[in-house]
């Protein structure tokens, strides 16, 4: 099992590596954070990835084909939980 | 698999529809001036329902496929009821060597829908555009499209690991 300060060294990186590999070459990521919170006594992860550029949300089959990648592997490094990955513009409005 | 409760004719128990759901959640969020955030926030929050209806209602088809009389009836809704959030996320993810690739689909699209569920029903730090509800919907849309056009003997593994314990 993935601890917590395992997971905020690790999972960042690999989900950066894996959405620069795939994603369109114009959408360009420049950060993904880690954050969590607990609801209910449980641990919930989630990273906010920041770019700019091409919205990654352009191909969302793509995008769900990503995701899921990437939460396969996450599970299979022996992550208990994979994180949720969430998309921000750089400049959002985010209403 | 079809959206209606098979026992409809002999019990009033029908279970929401997830094209309904998902409907009603991008009419929520459509069109000018944008949503609001709570109708995002919504948004979301539906896009895991209905794929935990469309769940529910794959098992309880899977399980008791044929109704004839009330006491099937209600063996279909307890079905259907049996599920719990936790525990089919969970068990999911233990069982994925038992899944096709659209099994497995469908099981890493629960878990990342019902995290993002919780983060817009409880974290306050947590904010949802559009485009962010928008995407959980269509992955929502089609994850159970891999659900419901798997085989039957699938359908009935995968009622099997999300209604029981492990032991």
């Amino acid at each position: 099992m993935v601890t917590k300060n395992d997971w905020r060294a690790e999972a960042p990186d690999l989900i950066h590596t894996v959405l620069r590999d795939r994603l369109p070459s114009e959408c360009e990521i420049i950060a993904v954070k880690p954050d969590s919170f607990y609801q209910e006594g449980e641990e919930h992860r989630f990273v906010t990835v920041t770019f700019k550029g091409a919205d990654p949300y352009d191909d969302s089959m793509r995008l769900i084909e990503i995701e899921h990648d990437i939460r396969m592997m996450l599970w299979e490094r022996g992550y208990d939980r994979a994180p949720g990955i969430d998309f921000l513009r750089e400049d959002a409005n985010l209403v | 698999m079809t959206s209606a409760n098979p026992a409809s004719s002999v019990s009033a128990s029908t279970p929401l529809d997830w094209r309904d759901l998902i409907a009603s959640a991008r009419r929520s969020i459509a069109g000018q001036p944008p949503a609001s955030r709570a109708a995002n926030h919504r948004a979301v929050s539906t896009a895991y329902y209905s794929a935990f209806d469309a769940l529910c209602e794959s098992n309880a088809l899977a399980l008791v496929p044929k109704v004839t009389d009330q006491a099937g009836a209600d063996a279909w809704v307890r079905v259907y009821r049996g599920s719990s959030h936790g525990q089919a996320v969970r068990n999911l993810k233990r069982h994925l060597a038992a899944l096709s690739s659209d099994g497995k689909h469908f099981a890493t699209v629960l878990e990342a829908l019902y995290d993002a569920r919780v983060r817009a029903d409880y974290n306050p730090g947590s904010v949802f555009n559009r485009q962010a509800a928008e995407r959980y919907l269509t992955q929502a849309e089609e994850a159970i499209k891999k659900l419901v056009q798997l085989p039957l003997s699938e359908r009935v593994v995968i009622a099997t690991i999300t209604l029981l314990r492990d032991r």
